[in-house]
C-alpha cells in the first residue's frame, strides 16, 4: 500500500504543478485567445476558386433527383409495385412539406453564388462573378416555376431581412434578364481568374460557351412566357441575337463533370442505376406505361434507353401504372427502371441539355421569334435526343414489326426513320399551333427522365401532352398540381409575408395561362 | 502569511481579557456511535447566548461560572449539561424526527446546517439511492426529490437519460445540471461510470441561487455527489456485495390478432394471404398450416400454422442479467473498492461490462490536511448499432420469431436466402451483421490540500483531472445471396448484396480544473459571519477521429486499408478555457437569521475576445421564525419554522455541446458532399449561421419558500416556489430559407420558468414499536411561458415537431392533422369516405411534463425493510413515431379496429356538393383495412392520430430487505454485519388507454426536444433480482 501513496503523492503533485502552472498561465493576454476553429475553414479563409465548383456540383445534383416527383406525375416514372403507395404525392393533396427540397436547395445555392459574387467582386475575379450572376438567374427560374411569387429582392440577407418579402414571380423573371446579361458582360470583360479551368465544372472557362448558356437560359426564361404580354420579347430576343454566340445544342450541352470517378460517380447514374458497389440504386422509380407504352407504340428506339430491362424478365420492358396499388407482378425486379441512356458512372451530368436548347430554339423558330427553317430545327432538335441517348433502331425490337430490321443503325439514322412516320405527334404540320404541338410532344419524349420541371412547365403553359393521372383512390377528382405549396418553414418563420390560401391546382404561377 | 497570522492571535487574546469574567467552555458534540455531530446548537441555559459546533462536532462558548449548557441538534434529542473542569464531551441520542437533515453540502463543498440556506437543497443518502442496486446512480434519484425529472429516454445496456432541475432555461441549449463530483465539476456522462456503492451522498442544489458560485453551468442546478472517504467509526471495514438483476421486456405496444400477411385486397375489399409479406393485411387467421416465404433451394417448402403466436414478437427480446459483484476496503481516511458490473441486455448479444476502481486517503499534518483520490472505469461494450425493432413490426403475429435464431446456418429457413420475408431482413441477421465493439476507459483524479490558517481561517485549493479515452470499431458483416436467391427465386431482399464496411475510432478528451479558495468563519457577539473568495480555472480539450471503408476486400479483416474506393476520414478537435473569480459573505445572526451575498465573474474563451469577461450576482436570506419568536418557540404542535428567499442572477455561455461551444464566432465552410474530386477543392457554407457579437446569457432567478415541522418532527413539509426570467439567450433561431440560412446564432428570446415545489415528510406515520412506517413524497408543478422571440419572429422550431411559440409552454407540438370544418370534424370525400391530410400543420399540446408526483413509503419490522418508490408525471403529451410505422405494417391494434372493413370515420362530414358540410352518416371507407390505415394521406400521415398524453403512474422500485440480526453475526466472529434483499425496478406502469404504444418517457433524444419516439426506441423493460451484502 505504500507503494500505492508514493504513486499518489507523485500524481497529485503533478495535478497540482498542472494547476499552478495554468494558474500562470492565465496571466498573459493570450490565454483566452483559443477560439480559432481547427476543424473547419472560415469565412475569412474561403475564395471563390475554392467553393464554386462545390456549388455548380449542387446546382447540377438538383437535375438527378429534386424533380422525381415531377418524371411521376409527367408520366415518365412511376412506382414499382415493391414499395407502398406514397399516398400524399399519389393523391395530390400534397402538404406543405411536399418537394421542399427545390425551395430549400436553391435558396441555399443562391446564397452560396451571392457569397461567391461578392468575394469576387472584392478581388476583381470577373470570371467567377459572372459565372454566380448567370447561376443565380439559372436557379431562380426554377423556383419562380415551381413556387411563383417568392422571395427575391429582399432575400438572403439575414442581417437587414430576416423575414424576408416576396417579390412578384414575373418581377423576379423580369430581374434575372439582366442579371444573365451582367453576368455575361463580367465573363467577357474578364482575365483568366485563378484556377478558373478547373473550378469551371462546366465549361473549364472558355467564354464562348457562357454566352451560348447565358443565350440559352434568357431563350428558356422567355419561351416559358410565351402565354404573357408583360414581356417585351422581341427586344430580347433581338439583344440575344445581336449578341451573336447562339445557343447551346447540336453536341453542345452544359454539361459538369468534376472529375467523376466509380466511387464518386454521376449523381444521376448513383441515384436511378447503380451503385458503386453494383447493387441497384433506385428500386422504386420504373417506367410509367403511359410513356412505355406510348413509345413503343410509335417504334421511338429511346425507350430502350431511357428505361432498362427488367431484372427477372430479361429483354422485357415492362411498365407501372401511377398510383396503382403494390403487387408482385409489377415489383421491382419485374418491371424497368431508368435506362442508361442518361449517364455512365463517370459521364458528364447535365445542368441544361443540348436536347432541352434545341426544342427551345425549334418553338422560337416555329413562333417566329427567331428566323429560319422551323422543320429543318425541329428534325434537328429530335435527333439531336436520339444522339444524346445514343438510341438505335436494333433486331431485338419486334414489337410491331417482328421480322424487319436485322440491321443496326446509327442514332441518326434510327432518328430520321423515326420522324418519316406520319403520326400526328412526329410529322410536321402545316399550322403554327399544330407545329408547336408538335415540337411539345417531341421535346415531352426527348425530355424524358431528363428535365421533368421542363416538362412540367409544358404541360401547364402549352397542355398539350396529358400525362395520365394518378389511379389511387385517395386522388378523388384531384388534377395534376400547378404548383408546389410553400414550405412550413415560411408560415413559421416568415408568417406575414408567405402568402396565405395558395392551392395547389388553382393559384397559378404567372406564365400559365 | 505568518505575520498576519500572530496579529489576529493579539487581536483574539484582547477579545478574551473584555469577557474576564466568563469561562470558555470548549467540547465535542457526538452521537451514540461517537462520530462527530456538526452544527448542533449549543446554548447557555436560561439566556440567549448561544453558539454552533463546526463540522467537526468542535464547539466553543463563553458561559457564566457555573451555568447549565443545552446541546440540541436536528434529529438529536435535546440534553443539558453542566460542564466540568476539562473538555465537553457530549453524546446525543438519535431522536425520533431523524430525517431533517442534519448538514448539507453547498457551493465548493463548503458544509452548512440547512437553516442558514436561503435556497431549496435536497440530500439523498447512498443508502436511499442505491435502495433497488440501479447501475447507473441516477436512476435511483427518480421519484425521490422535488424539482427534479430524469426521464430514461431509451433501454439498452447504456442508460440514456436526461436530466433537468425545475425545467428548463435555454429553449435551444443545454438545460441539464452541472455534476460534481467531490468539488470537482465534471461532465454530466460520468453519472453512468460511477459506482453507485461508491457514492456516501448526493446534494442536489436546485436553484440557480445554489450554485451561483460554480459559474455558467451551474444555472441549471447541481448535482453533488460525494464519494466515501472511508470508515465513519474509524476502525476497517471490508464489504462484499452482490446484486444479480434480470432484464425483461415489461411490454410492447398493442398488437392486432386477427390478420395475417398480406398486402392487397381482393375485389370484397377483404385481405389477400401473401406468404412473403412484411405487411399485415391479409386474411384473417384460421389456424390452418399454410406455405410461408418461397422454397429453399433443395425444394423444401416453408410452414406456418395460420394463427396469433402471443410471444411471436416479444420473445425475440431475451432475459438481461445485470451483475454487480463489489469489494470495499474502508479504513479511517481511507477507502478502497473495487466494481464489476456485467450488463446483458434484453437484446441478445449486447452486453455492456464496467469495472471500477476508486481508491481515496487523507491525512493531516497538523494544520494542514490532504485529501487525494483517484478512479478507474472501464466499460467494454459490444452493441447493435442498427435498431431490429422495426423488422419486429414487419414480423406477421403468426411467426414465432425466435426460429429465425440461427441465420447464420445456410440451410435453414433463418438464412437470409430463404427468410420467408422478402422485403424486411430477418432482425436477427439485422442485430448481429452491424455492431459496435469499444472501450472507454474513465481516469478521474484529484487533490484537494487545505491549511488552516487560523481557527476561523481556511485556505484550500482542489485540482482535478478528468482523462477519458473511447475507442470504437463499428463493423458491417458482408453478406452475399445465393445464386439462387439473386437468379431463381428473385427475393426483392437479394436485391442488394451487402459489403463489409468499418468504421474505427477515438475519442479523448480531458479536463483539468483547479480552484483556489480562502473562507473564513467567525463569530462577532450574536453575529457570525462566513466569506470566502476564490479562484477557479477550467480547461477542456477534446479530440476525436474516425476513419471508415466501406467494400472491404477481405470480408472479415475489419480494417480501414483492407478497401477499395475513399476512405472516409474525420478529424475534431476542440479547447476551451474558463476562468472565474467569485466570492460570498454570509452574516448570521443569533442563529436563526442570515443573509448570503454572493458574485462571480467570469473569462470564457468561447466568447468574442473583446468581451469575454461577465458578472453576477446573488443574495439569499432565511429566517427560523421558529427560534427566533418565542411564541413558536414554545409552540408544542409547530417544532421548527422557517422561510426563505433568494434572488439571483447567472450568466451561462450557452455555446452547445458540439465541441464544447467552441467556434461559434465566425462562419464556417464544410467540404461539399463528394469533394474533393482530385484535386478540384470544393467547400460550402454552413446553413447554420454563426455570430461574433455573441454575449453570454442571463438567468434571473427568484424563489421563496418556507419549511415547518410539527409535532416533534414527525411531520416536515418544505414549500419552495421559483421564478426564473430567461432573457436574451443563446440560441439558434430557425429562420426562413429565403435568407440562404435554416438558422442563426443570436441572443434572442425571453421566456419565464416557475413552478412550486412541494416535498413532505411523515416520520413516522405508524410507529409500533419494532413496526414502523415512514412516508415521503413530492410534488413539482411546473410551468412556462414564451414572451417573445427574435425580432418579430413568434416560433422557433427545436425539432421533433416541438416549437417555441410566443404566448405558450416551452414546448409545443405542431403536428399534421386531418382537413377539418370550422367546427372540428374531419372532411372526408362524398365518394371515397376517405379523409385527407391538412396541408398545413397545427399546434398541439406542450410537450414537458407540468406536474410531477414521487412517492416514499417505507416500512420497517425489525431485521425486515420494505421501500417503495412510486412517481407520476403528466400534464404533456407525447407523440408516438412508433404508431405510424406499425400502421404501415398492419401489425398495431390500432389498424385491426374496424376489423379492416369499411366504415364511416367517426366525427366525419362531407361536402355535399354545394360547399355545405353535412353529417356523416352513411359514406364507408372505400376500404377499411389496407387502403386507409396503410396510406399515408388517410392515417398515417396524420400525426395527430398519434398524439396522446404522456402522463403515467410507475412503480419504479420495490425493495426488500433483510438485515441479519446481530445476535447471530456475533457467532461467527468475522461477519459483522449481513443483509439480504429482493427489488425490483420499473415493475408496473400505469398508462392511458389512448396510450397503446410504450413508455412516454422514451425519446429519441437526449435534448430539449422531447416526446418523440420512434422505431428504433426498444420497448421498456422491467427489472427485478436480489442482493447480499456482507460486512467483515
Amino acid at each position: 500500500m505504500k507503494i500505492k501513496l508514493i504513486e499518489m503523492n507523485k500524481l497529485s503533485l503533478s495535478i497540482i504543478a498542472a494547476g499552478f502552472a495554468v494558474l500562470l498561465g492565465s496571466c498573459k493576454k493570450s490565454f483566452l485567445d483559443i477560439n480559432n476553429d481547427p476543424n473547419r475553414p472560415t469565412e475569412t479563409s474561403i475564395t471563390p476558386d475554392l467553393a464554386l465548383a462545390a456549388q455548380l456540383n449542387n446546382s447540377v445534383a438538383r437535375n438527378a433527383t429534386a424533380y422525381d416527383f415531377l418524371q411521376r406525375y409527367m408520366g415518365y416514372w412511376s412506382a414499382s409495385g415493391t414499395y407502398s403507395r406514397a399516398t400524399v404525392e399519389m393523391s395530390y393533396n400534397i402538404t406543405n412539406d411536399f418537394g421542399t427540397g427545390i425551395w430549400n436547395g436553391i435558396y441555399y445555392s443562391v446564397s452560396q453564388y451571392k457569397s461567391i459574387e461578392k468575394k469576387s467582386n472584392e478581388l476583381g475575379w470577373k470570371f467567377y462573378e459572372g459565372i454566380s450572376k448567370i447561376m443565380q438567374a439559372h436557379e431562380m427560374g426554377v423556383l419562380v416555376d415551381v413556387y411563383g411569387n417568392v422571395p427575391y429582392s429582399k432575400a438572403f440577407d439575414l442581417i437587414g431581412n430576416i423575414r424576408p418579402a416576396y417579390d412578384n414571380g414575373e418581377d423576379v423573371y423580369k430581374a434575372l434578364i439582366p442579371l444573365i446579361d451582367e453576368g455575361l458582360a463580367l465573363i467577357k470583360a474578364a482575365d483568366v481568374d485563378k484556377n478558373i479551368a478547373s473550378q469551371d465544372i462546366i465549361f473549364k472557362g472558355v467564354k464562348a460557351d457562357w454566352a451560348k448558356f447565358a443565350n440559352t437560359l434568357k431563350l428558356r426564361l422567355l419561351i416559358h412566357t410565351s402565354k404573357t404580354t408583360t414581356f417585351d420579347r422581341a427586344a430580347e430576343i433581338a439583344k440575344i441575337v445581336a449578341e451573336g454566340s447562339g445557343f447551346l445544342g447540336d453536341g453542345k450541352g452544359a454539361m459538369s463533370n468534376p472529375g467523376y470517378t466509380e466511387d464518386k460517380g454521376n449523381p444521376f447514374y448513383r441515384s436511378h442505376l447503380f451503385l458503386s458497389n453494383g447493387n441497384e440504386a433506385d428500386n422504386y422509380n420504373r417506367a410509367n406505361n403511359f410513356s412505355l407504352n406510348l413509345m413503343k407504340s410509335l417504334e421511338d428506339f429511346r425507350y430502350k434507353r431511357v428505361y432498362r430491362v427488367a431484372k427477372a424478365l430479361p429483354k422485357e420492358f415492362r411498365g407501372t401504372d401511377y398510383g396503382a396499388n403494390p403487387s408482385d407482378d409489377v415489383n421491382a425486379d419485374r418491371t424497368s427502371g431508368p435506362g442508361y441512356g442518361f449517364a455512365t458512372s463517370t459521364s458528364s451530368m447535365w445542368l441544361l441539355t443540348s436536347v432541352e436548347a434545341n426544342f427551345l430554339v425549334a418553338e422560337a423558330t416555329a413562333r417566329g421569334w427567331l428566323t429560319g427553317d422551323a422543320q429543318a430545327v425541329y428534325k434537328k432538335a429530335v435527333k439531336e435526343s436520339f444522339v444524346f441517348l445514343k438510341a438505335i433502331r436494333d433486331t431485338i425490337f419486334k414489337v410491331n414489326e417482328p421480322t424487319k430490321d436485322s440491321v443496326v443503325f446509327t442514332p441518326e439514322q434510327t432518328a430520321d426513320i423515326y420522324l418519316a412516320n406520319p403520326d400526328s405527334r412526329i410529322a410536321w404540320p402545316a399550322t403554327q399551333e399544330a407545329q408547336i404541338a408538335v415540337i411539345a410532344w417531341q421535346k415531352y419524349f426527348a425530355l424524358n427522365g431528363i428535365q421533368a420541371n421542363e416538362t412540367w412547365v409544358d404541360y401547364r403553359r402549352l397542355g398539350v401532352v396529358q400525362p395520365p393521372l394518378s389511379i389511387a383512390p385517395e386522388r378523388g377528382t384531384n388534377p395534376i398540381p400547378r404548383r408546389l405549396l410553400y414550405p412550413s418553414t415560411e408560415y413559421q418563420y416568415n408568417k406575414e409575408n408567405a402568402p396565405s390560401g395558395i392551392n395547389q391546382f388553382t393559384s397559378k404561377i404567372f406564365w400559365d395561362k | 502569511m505568518r505575520k498576519f497570522a500572530s496579529l489576529l492571535t493579539v487581536l483574539m487574546l484582547l477579545c478574551t481579557f473584555a469577557f474576564a469574567q466568563t469561562r470558555t467552555v470548549k467540547g465535542t458534540i457526538r452521537d451514540d456511535k461517537g462520530e462527530p455531530i456538526p452544527f448542533a446548537t449549543i446554548a447557555e441555559a436560561g439566556t440567549k447566548n448561544a453558539t454552533t459546533a463546526d463540522a467537526a462536532g468542535s464547539f466553543s462558548i463563553k458561559v457564566k461560572e457555573g451555568s447549565k449548557l443545552t446541546i440540541s441538534a436536528t434529529g438529536f434529542n435535546t440534553t443539558t449539561q453542566t460542564p466540568g473542569a476539562g473538555d465537553l464531551q457530549v453524546s446525543l441520542i438519535r431522536g425520533s424526527g431523524d430525517l431533517q437533515e442534519v448538514v448539507v453540502t453547498t457551493a465548493l463543498g463548503v458544509k452548512k446546517q440547512p437553516r442558514e440556506l436561503g435556497y431549496s437543497v435536497a440530500k439523498i443518502t447512498s443508502k436511499e439511492a442505491n435502495v433497488a442496486n440501479p447501475v447507473n446512480i441516477q436512476n435511483g434519484l427518480t421519484g425521490k426529490v422535488s424539482g427534479l425529472n430524469i426521464a430514461t429516454t431509451n433501454n439498452g445496456v447504456f442508460a440514456n437519460t436526461r436530466i433537468t432541475l425545475r425545467g428548463i432555461r435555454s429553449l435551444t441549449g443545454n438545460n441539464q445540471p452541472l455534476l460534481v463530483l467531490d468539488g470537482s465539476p465534471v461532465e454530466l456522462s460520468m453519472l453512468n461510470r460511477l459506482n453507485p456503492n461508491d457514492v456516501d451522498d448526493i446534494t442536489i442544489l436546485k436553484g440557480a441561487s445554489a450554485a451561483a458560485l460554480y459559474g455558467p453551468d451551474g444555472v441549471n442546478g447541481v448535482i453533488f455527489v460525494k464519494t466515501k472517504r472511508g470508515s465513519k467509526s474509524g476502525s476497517p471495514v471490508v464489504t462484499v456485495s452482490n446484486s444479480t438483476q434480470f432484464e425483461s421486456v415489461l411490454f410492447l405496444p398493442d398488437f392486432q390478432t386477427r390478420f395475417g400477411s398480406g398486402s392487397s385486397v381482393d375485389a370484397s375489399g377483404n385481405g389477400v394471404y401473401d406468404p412473403f409479406e412484411n405487411q399485415q393485411y391479409g386474411d384473417e387467421f384460421d389456424g390452418q398450416v399454410r406455405e410461408i416465404g418461397r422454397p429453399l433451394e433443395n425444394g423444401s417448402k416453408q410452414y406456418e400454422t395460420y394463427a396469433y403466436k402471443k410471444n411471436g414478437r416479444r420473445n425475440f427480446f431475451e432475459t438481461g442479467v445485470t451483475m454487480q459483484n463489489d469489494i470495499s476496503y474502508s479504513a479511517k481516511n481511507f477507502y478502497l473498492s473495487a466494481q464489476d458490473a456485467d450488463i446483458k441486455g434484453t437484446l441478445g448479444g449486447d452486453k455492456n461490462r464496467r469495472s471500477t476502481f476508486r481508491f481515496s486517503s487523507g491525512n493531516e499534518y497538523g494544520r494542514f490536511k490532504t485529501n487525494y483520490s483517484i478512479s478507474y472505469t472501464r466499460q467494454q461494450y459490444n452493441v447493435a448499432t442498427v435498431s431490429p425493432y422495426w423488422e419486429v413490426f414487419n414480423t406477421s403475429g403468426h411467426i414465432d420469431l425466435t426460429k429465425y435464431k440461427n441465420w447464420r446456418v445456410d440451410s435453414s429457413d433463418a438464412s437470409p436466402n430463404h427468410y420467408f420475408n422478402e422485403y424486411y431482413q430477418n432482425p436477427y441477421f439485422i442485430k448481429d451483421k452491424d455492431r459496435s465493439t469499444g472501450v472507454n476507459d474513465d481516469i478521474f483524479a484529484q487533490v484537494e490540500l487545505s491549511y488552516k490558517v487560523t481557527d476561523w481561517l481556511n485556505l484550500t485549493y482542489r485540482a482535478s483531472t478528468t482523462m477519458k479515452n473511447e475507442e470504437y470499431k463499428n463493423t458491417r458483416e458482408a453478406f452475399t445471396f445465393s445464386n439462387y436467391a439473386h437468379n431463381v427465386s428473385h427475393k426483392t431482399n437479394a436485391a442488394n448484396d451487402i459489403k463489409a464496411g468499418v468504421n474505427d475510432g477515438e475519442f479523448k478528451s480531458n479536463r483539468i480544473t483547479s480552484d483556489l479558495f480562502i473562507s473564513g468563519q467567525k463569530d462577532f457577539g450574536a453575529f457570525s459571519v462566513d466569506a470566502l473568495v476564490g479562484h477557479s480555472f477550467r480547461q477542456d480539450k477534446t479530440k476525436s477521429v474516425d476513419i471508415s471503408g466501406n467494400n472491404l476486400i477481405i470480408p472479415t479483416l475489419f480494417n480501414v486499408s483492407n478497401r477499395t474506393g475513399e476512405a472516409g476520414a474525420f478529424e475534431g478537435n476542440s479547447k476551451t478555457r474558463l476562468i472565474g473569480a467569485f466570492g460570498k459573505v454570509s452574516v448570521g445572526y443569533k442563529n436563526w437569521a442570515f443573509i448570503e451575498f454572493t458574485g462571480r465573474n467570469d473569462w470564457d474563451s468561447r466568447l468574442p475576445q473583446d468581451n469575454l469577461s461577465f458578472f453576477y450576482p446573488g443574495a439569499s436570506a432565511s429566517v427560523v421564525l421558529s427560534d427566533a419568536i418565542a411564541a413558536i418557540k414554545n409552540s408544542q404542535v409547530i417544532s421548527y419554522l422557517k422561510i426563505r428567499g433568494s434572488v439571483s442572477k447567472s450568466g451561462n455561455v450557452n455555446l452547445g455541446t458540439v465541441n464544447n461551444g467552441a467556434y461559434r464566432l465566425e462562419q464556417t465552410y464544410g467540404v461539399a458532399a463528394g469533394f474533393p474530386y482530385g484535386n478540384l477543392p470544393g467547400f460550402q457554407g454552413s446553413q447554420s449561421v454563426n455570430n461574433p457579437t455573441i454575449k453570454p446569457e442571463f438567468v434571473n432567478s427568484k424563489e421563496a419558500g418556507f419549511e415547518v415541522s410539527f409535532l416533534r418532527n414527525r411531520i416536515n413539509l418544505e414549500v419552495t416556489g421559483y421564478l426564473q426570467s430567461n432573457t436574451n439567450q443563446i440560441l439558434n433561431i430557425q429562420t426562413s430559407r429565403a435568407t440562404g440560412f435554416t438558422d442563426a446564432l443570436v441572443n434572442a428570446a425571453d421566456f419565464d420558468n416557475k413552478g412550486v415545489e412541494f416535498d413532505l415528510r411523515l416520520t413516522p406515520v405508524i410507529d409500533l414499536g419494532d413496526f414502523r412506517f415512514n412516508f415521503k413524497g413530492n410534488l413539482s408543478l411546473m410551468d412556462s411561458k414564451i414572451n417573445a422571440v427574435y425580432q418579430g419572429l413568434d416560433e422557433i422550431g427545436i425539432g421533433n415537431g416541438n416549437f417555441a411559440i410566443v404566448g405558450h409552454p416551452a414546448f409545443m407540438f405542431k403536428l399534421t392533422d386531418y382537413k377539418r370544418d370550422p367546427e372540428g370534424r374531419i372532411i372526408v370525400d362524398r365518394i371515397t369516405g376517405y379523409p385527407s391530410l391538412d396541408p398545413n400543420v397545427k399546434m398541439f399540446g406542450n410537450t414537458m411534463p407540468t406536474t410531477i408526483i414521487g412517492l416514499n413509503p417505507t416500512f420497517s419490522w425489525k431485521g425486515l425493510a420494505l421501500s417503495v418508490t412510486a412517481d407520476y408525471r403528466g400534464g404533456h403529451q407525447v407523440y408516438h413515431g412508433i404508431g405510424p410505422d406499425m400502421d404501415f405494417t398492419g401489425s398495431s391494434k390500432r389498424s385491426g379496429t374496424n376489423g379492416r372493413q369499411k366504415f364511416i370515420v367517426p366525427n366525419s362530414v362531407y361536402d355535399d356538393g354545394t360547399g355545405k358540410y353535412v353529417v356523416n352518416t352513411d359514406v364507408l371507407t372505400a376500404n377499411g383495412g389496407y387502403g386507409f390505415y396503410e396510406a399515408t394521406n388517410t392515417n398515417r400521415g396524420v400525426q395527430s392520430n398519434y398524439l396522446t398524453s404522456a402522463a403515467a403512474w410507475k412503480i419504479r422500485e420495490i425493495a426488500l430487505s433483510y438485515d441479519l440480526p446481530a445476535s447471530i453475526l456475533k457467532k461467527t466472529k468475522v461477519i459483522k454485519n449481513a443483509s439480504v434483499g429482493i427489488n425490483g425496478r420499473n415493475l408496473f406502469t400505469f398508462l392511458p388507454e389512448s396510450n397503446m404504444w410504450t413508455d412516454p418517457e422514451f425519446s429519441n433524444t437526449t435534448g430539449n426536444a422531447l416526446g418523440f419516439n420512434n422505431n428504433t426506441i426498444l420497448p421498456p423493460n422491467r427489472l427485478y433480482g436480489f442482493n447480499v451484502v456482507l460486512g467483515f
